[in-house]
């Protein structure tokens, strides 16, 4: 060993300096918690309950941080004019992870270990939750409604006891869509274009489902989330003499793929699409003549529809709470979340616990919250709140539903999961 | 054959995005060295400007001028105020000013913006159908897209070969202390590099937000091809970064088409490896100058 | 002693005012950044290369940890060695050899690309088996050894086990850039042509120095494995990638210090970022900006980053304030 002795301080001392440093600095200039006796449930006092979420309020896509918003806009709404939840306001407390997976993990542990929430709620973003969810479920944590739609949360609630879903998983959603494409454009072409990676593999596998053996399959792209355009796909897709396409991807990748068929090849191919871009943002980046005709799926009320007393309220709800103009399709799904834990708290009762919220989660039946357009059931061997939804048309920058009310249930979860996911 | 030609046409229009977005960068390098990876953002800040222009009712060419304007005075000041401090410190100093001008722009943009997309463009010069010869097409927003960068290229020859002041720009950047002694400001140099780079960005962002729309994050992966394009074609030559972005759009995209599906999706794989073997041959870039070598 | 101690501190009356358990994890990070930055700040600070690429070779090291361990029933610690030796290899032969001729943002931009396309080759239908695809490999929560069982929780253990190999490369990194190899580092980082008439084989020590590095962010990457119990194409990306760097210019390059800083500022920077706009109430959207312009006032403030700051005596620390580059604005 060259070590020398001033070579050892300094590194002894710089280590030393450094864990201190770190551990008293960030946490002594904040409020000091009493050392009082704990609370027998991490987040649980007489009046309050502390949940938590991780979001992405910065970086590429803080678009989404409306949703977090929204629902904590909900539950000061519910805290003001409800008094809480049994008697407990809900105190909400908002993450910020840039959408970066690493950041997640130091977020959610802090939530966890030092901010004791109760609950998390409707953590943002498939990567990123897909870093802790395991950690949740080793540690007891409730991970009620993650606002992604990925399988992964609700395929096996044997093995994942405590996470939830919120919006149709993609694989359900897929089967309704494909179905809709067998039934619509019966022995045709069909090209799929999704990203590379579970959020369009999932939603890839439910299109293949329901379109069965009614299409030909001629085209399959891909693409990554930081490809610039799609247009190199479309071009693909084109060639390959494709009739119909369907495409899982976010409002910006979607908006540059029709825009370039339709602007740039002068095609007017229809697209079927996940309800994850169809929503105002995809209106905005492409404009609404371009998006016109394409069709989706749809499980809540719609912005738009302000006629609507509940939609009229939500609009004001986002003024007077969030601050916001308008509501849209992100802030309903937000207050949808919302009313959901309320009600999930409701039947938990006035005697919180983690497996008593559990149980309250997976016991909800037909729950119609303020602007869903189905019924909202749980069990023990299902985790996935709505299952279905209406078809929607693009007609002048809107998605308006059309048909009747289109159901998952009973296909999913149960005997797909497995075969069709075993990747 | 039409396929491949198709590619072709989408992967110049694409590439075109990138070499124009590249061509700031190398403008900003030549002026400071510093490997500018805020353009992206604040190329997505200008034309964030272009449409608050707009909606006050503005048309859209003087909007674009405007816009211009305001990025040429943005890049300068972001030189004089910001950059100019780490100077003679160490390149990667100036690195850690341009993430931070990165941060700073980005969280800018959405406090006064907001997170939702705006709705921009396209306008009436990049709108109008597709023609189409065969199988083969193209649209007037690959066209104006086209256009726009051959004239904004062209403008910018003109500039540094023709004047008196592209040529004092280009001695500074070619070397500083001899650049002061004939009587060149320096300094004044620097700063119009900034704002030249800023403002050629922001061209690069209106063309982009005609395919890709207008949102927080539309420049955010743009500028991961433009710098790569940049560096392709050498840092300090502006004719590389056009002819890198042109190569990486194209490779991209033939890259997507014509690996077998059985691989999976390879296209930014070999677009990347594309750039290393160029590299290996020529460590510089394409058409980049040797780094002096300095006992 | 702190470090020993340190797991159980929350436990104490006195501690469990500021630290909770929570910061064992936070600890246990740090030691994980820790190894990748010293591996960083050895290319960079010592030999003068610069890497945009190190996230991809931390990642690539926790699959290959995670499929050693997971897939072919190789022990998680041997599976962490052998990841990081082969990580090593990697980047001496396949990153380090090419980069010889690269220099400045041509190697950067150039490593970049390899963090643009990992996630991509991850995914490749062919890799498949064993990568998982997007859904990533799980690993399960890593206990104590039985004799230890009762007296150390899970967490607990990975400090102990990640801050002791952190300790240990620490001590071999400040060995190393003290031995004659680290002195040839430092030649070549500060004139190539220099260091070769002093009879440095300079494209042999630069390859050599990519490949220290990796083998340090690949010890880094199998714990980062071990610790998260989980990787994906997308546990780490492109921004982590540049944040490294960042990381270490702030912290200072060319000293060990420089890394301790720059691993605290990896390990707090979440946290911070998340709470930097709770202070002026209204202004949760202008976070980037203060995260943005605290970088650029560091930088400016401290040209050596801050460990440099810290390493001179007193007295000239008071001038090496960069304040004058504050007002002066000369051509």
């Amino acid at each position: 060993m060259t070590l020398s002795g001033k070579a050892w301080t300094w590194v002894v001392a710089g280590l030393l300096a450094a864990m201190f440093l770190g551990a008293a600095c960030v946490e002594g200039v904040g409020e000091f918690p009493a050392p009082v006796e704990e609370a027998p449930v991490p987040g649980v006092t007489d009046d309050e309950v502390v949940l938590g979420t991780h979001s992405s309020l910065t970086g590429p896509v803080a678009v989404y941080s409306q949703i977090a918003l929204a629902i904590n806009a909900y539950f000061e709404y519910v805290n003001e004019t409800k008094g809480g939840v049994n008697g407990r306001t809900i105190k909400f407390l908002i993450e910020d992870d840039g959408y970066s997976p690493p950041k997640t993990v130091d977020l959610v542990r802090k939530l966890v270990e030092e901010d004791r929430i109760f609950a998390l709620v409707n953590g943002f973003g498939t990567p990123t939750h897909l870093q802790v969810v395991d950690y949740l479920q080793e540690n007891g944590v409730p991970d009620l409604f993650v606002a992604t739609g990925a399988t992964e949360w609700v395929k096996d609630p044997e093995a994942r006891p405590m996470v939830f879903g919120s919006i149709p998983n993609y694989v359900g959603e897929g089967i309704i869509l494909g179905q809709h494409i067998a039934e619509t454009y019966p022995g045709l072409k069909l090209g799929l274009m999704s990203q590379n990676d579970d959020f369009g593999a999932d939603g890839m596998t439910g299109i293949r489902r329901g379109v069965g053996d009614a299409l030909d399959i001629v085209g399959e792209e891909t693409h990554e989330v930081l490809d610039v355009d799609l247009a190199s796909q479309v071009d693909r897709l084109h060639a390959a003499g494709v009739d119909v396409i369907a495409i899982w991807a976010t409002p910006q990748h979607f908006a540059t793929a029709i825009k370039h068929a339709r602007l740039n090849l002068n095609w007017d191919v229809p697209f079927v699409l996940s309800l994850v871009s169809a929503n105002e943002l995809t209106v905005l980046l492409a404009g609404p003549e371009v998006i016109e005709g394409t069709v989706s799926l749809g499980y809540l009320k719609s912005a738009f529809e302000i006629d609507d007393p509940n939609v009229a309220k939500h609009h004001k709800l986002v003024q007077d709470y969030m601050g916001a103009e308008n509501g849209n399709t992100l802030t309903l799904y937000g207050q949808y979340v919302g009313e959901l834990v309320e009600e999930t708290l409701r039947k938990a009762g006035r005697d919180l616990t983690r497996e008593g919220l559990i149980e309250a989660a997976e016991s909800i039946t037909e729950f119609w919250c303020s602007i869903c357009l189905g019924p909202v059931n749980t069990s023990p061997t299902d985790h996935d709140p709505v299952q279905g939804g209406f078809l929607v048309r693009a007609e002048g920058g809107r998605w308006v539903r059309f048909g009747d009310l289109v159901t998952y249930e009973g296909v999913l979860p149960g005997d797909m999961m497995v075969e069709d996911l075993a990747r | 054959m039409d396929l491949f030609l198709q590619q072709l046409i989408g992967g110049i229009a694409s590439g075109s995005m990138f070499a124009i977005l590249a061509l700031g960068i190398v403008l900003i390098y030549r002026s400071t060295g510093t490997l500018n990876f805020a353009q992206g953002q604040m190329a997505m800040f200008s034309m964030f400007v272009a449409w608050s222009a707009m909606s006050t009712g503005m048309g859209f060419w003087p909007a674009v001028l405007l816009t211009l304007l305001s990025a040429l005075a943005m890049g300068a000041l972001v030189e004089w105020l910001i950059v100019r401090r780490v100077e003679g410190t160490s390149d990667l100093n100036s690195l850690i000013v341009a993430m931070g001008l990165f941060l700073i722009f980005d969280g800018l943009a959405l406090y006064i913006w907001g997170p939702l997309p705006k709705s921009f463009g396209p306008f009436s010069f990049f709108s109008g159908g597709a023609s189409c010869v065969g199988g083969v097409c193209i649209g007037r927003l690959n066209l104006g897209i086209l256009v726009v960068s051959i004239v904004t290229t062209a403008l910018l020859y003109l500039l540094f070969q023709c004047t008196r002041f592209g040529l004092a720009l280009r001695a500074t950047a070619l070397n500083r202390l001899a650049s002061r002694l004939v009587g060149i400001p320096v300094g004044r140099m620097l700063s119009t590099g900034w704002g030249l780079g800023t403002a050629v960005g922001a061209i690069a962002g209106i063309l982009a937000a005609q395919s890709l729309g207008l949102d927080i994050r539309t420049m955010f992966f743009v500028v991961l091809f433009a710098l790569a394009a940049a560096v392709l074609g050498g840092l300090d030559s502006p004719v590389g970064a056009v002819v890198g972005g042109l190569i990486i759009g194209v490779v991209k995209n033939l890259a997507g088409t014509y690996t077998p599906s059985s691989v999976g999706s390879i296209d930014l794989a070999v677009a990347f490896a594309v750039i290393v073997l160029v590299l290996m041959v020529r460590p510089n870039g394409i058409f980049g100058r040797p780094v002096r070598m300095r006992v | 002693m702190f470090l020993v101690a340190f797991p159980f501190l929350h436990e104490w009356p006195f501690f469990r005012m500021f630290l909770s358990e929570f910061r064992t994890f936070n600890a246990t990070m740090f030691a994980v950044w820790l190894l990748v930055l010293l591996g960083m700040n050895l290319l960079t600070g010592y030999s003068g290369q610069v890497s945009f690429g190190h996230a991809a070779l931390v990642l690539a090291s926790a699959y290959l940890t995670a499929v050693l361990s997971q897939q072919y029933g190789f022990p998680l610690w041997g599976a962490i060695g052998l990841s990081g030796a082969a990580t090593a290899l990697v980047g001496w032969v396949t990153i380090g050899i090419p980069a010889v001729r690269l220099r400045g943002p041509y190697l950067a931009i150039a490593t970049f690309g390899l963090m643009l396309a990992f996630p991509q080759i991850l995914k490749l239908n062919v890799l498949t088996q064993w990568t998982q695809g997007a859904l990533g490999i799980r690993g399960g929560v890593v206990g104590p050894p039985g004799f230890l069982g009762g007296v150390l929780d899970g967490r607990a253990w990975m400090y102990y086990v990640a801050m002791s190999v952190a300790v240990a490369m620490t001590v071999l990194f400040v060995n190393l850039t003290r031995s004659r190899t680290g002195r040839a580092f430092v030649a070549l980082r500060d004139s190539e042509v220099g260091a070769e008439q002093m009879g440095v084989d300079v494209p042999r020590y630069k390859a050599l120095a990519f490949g220290v590095s990796s083998l340090y962010a690949g010890i880094g990457g199998g714990l980062f494995f071990a610790v998260q119990g989980f990787v994906s194409p997308d546990s780490l990306g492109l921004i982590d990638s540049i944040f490294f760097l960042v990381a270490i210019v702030i912290g200072g390059l060319g000293s060990v210090l420089g890394s301790i800083v720059a691993a605290l500022f990896l390990t707090f920077q979440s946290e911070a970022i998340s709470a930097l706009a709770g202070f002026v109430p209204g202004t949760n959207n202008l976070r980037n900006v203060f995260y943005g312009a605290s970088l650029i006032a560091v930088i400016v403030l401290f040209p050596k980053g801050i460990a440099g700051f810290f390493q001179r005596p007193l007295w000239p620390k008071l001038r090496e304030w960069n304040l004058g580059s504050l007002w002066s604005s000369r051509s």
